[in-house]
């Protein structure tokens, strides 16, 4: 099919002719069983770091910038974040016997890469 | 003779069919030849509802192995097996036309502008109403938005395909992950497009393997 069609046209011609507005829009999707929560700033930036385990902290502490460090830091410890290194400010915990840290970040890098290791080893390491 | 079958347009095309691979449990795959499908529903689906079968594609070269894998993953349950013994069908499929509002092929260029046009839309009207997020164990949004674009929009969709990462057993075990695709599915909606189902491969003590 070689056809070149306006796909953006196509589907703005749907939503008028199945008259979904932003008025409707999220109450048609509930009665589909899709369900949305209020959430605060501190909220979104939690959700954000619970899934995005392999990214580091840094990014996304950058995408909160209105949130304080330290409510940053305490936010993601209630969770189960660990705080173990300066550079970064967070290591996500997944399992009670593995955690992650990150090496030490050279000064060019904002994004350093996280190993996965056995806890004692880790700490060993960080240490 | 040949030149007029060749100018004659109001002979009927003949419809294209592909060979898929479905992985499954024995019992359920001895249910499905005696009684069809049944789609898988909801969001949480890699595209939405529907019947998934792993196809062949430049990612996915050996279809049926996939399919294999899955019979064997799909058993294992966090240190237990739902089932001992998986099965794999080989199932030949009508393919009806290529216009994406039928054929969701996403590894085509018409299809991937709808499928990006729909999310546009769907993000559009989701942000409008600001303060308000999704579940946050609603990872992924792709099922949803295929499903509103079917449901809401209205779209035709009968086959869907698409290219993911899909782990085998020992992957889910050692919390193995990638995204770079490894598998592509089929995922048929309309199941009257299902031509024929046989039963190619059981997979005896699936909890040895």
């Amino acid at each position: 099919m070689n056809e070149k069609i306006d796909w953006a046209a196509c589907v703005d011609e749907r939503i008028k002719a199945e008259n979904i507005t932003e008025e409707n829009f999220m109450s048609s999707l509930e009665k589909d069983g899709i369900e949305f929560i209020h959430l605060s700033l501190e909220e979104k930036m939690l959700q954000q770091a619970n899934t995005t385990k392999y990214s580091n902290a840094i990014s996304i502490k950058q995408g909160f910038a209105e949130i304080p460090t330290d409510r940053f830091n305490a936010s993601l410890a209630e969770e189960g974040f660990i705080l173990i290194d300066k550079d970064v400010e967070s290591i996500p915990l997944e399992a009670s016997t593995t955690i992650y840290y990150t090496e030490v970040t050279t000064a060019s890098s904002n994004y350093p890469s996280y190993n996965k290791t056995n806890a004692q080893d880790s700490l060993t390491t960080a240490a | 003779m040949y030149l007029y079958l060749l100018f004659n347009t109001n002979l009927p095309i003949p419809a294209k069919t592909t060979t898929v691979y479905h992985g499954t449990s024995k019992q359920d795959a001895e249910s499905i030849i005696k009684t069809g499908f049944k789609s898988s529903t909801g969001n949480h689906h890699w595209l939405g509802d529907g019947v998934y079968f792993f196809t062949e594609s430049a990612t996915c070269p050996q279809p049926q192995e996939r399919a294999e894998e899955w019979a064997i993953a799909s058993a294992w349950d966090n240190g237990s097996h739902r089932y001992t013994e998986g099965a794999v069908l080989m199932v030949e499929v009508e393919i009806p036309d290529e216009d994406p509002r039928f054929y969701l092929d996403l590894n085509t260029p018409n299809g991937i502008a709808l499928f990006n046009i729909i999310r546009d839309r769907f993000q559009e009207l989701s942000f409008a109403t600001a303060k308000r997020g999704f579940k946050p164990k609603e990872m992924f949004k792709d099922g949803t938005i295929i499903n509103w674009g079917r449901n809401h929009l209205k779209f035709d969709f009968s086959l869907i395909s698409g290219d993911f990462y899909v782990k085998n057993k020992l992957e889910r075990i050692k919390f193995f992950n990638c995204r770079i695709p490894n598998s592509t599915f089929l995922v048929i909606f309309d199941t009257a497009l299902i031509k024929s189902t046989t039963l190619i491969k059981t997979i005896p003590n699936i909890d040895k393997l």
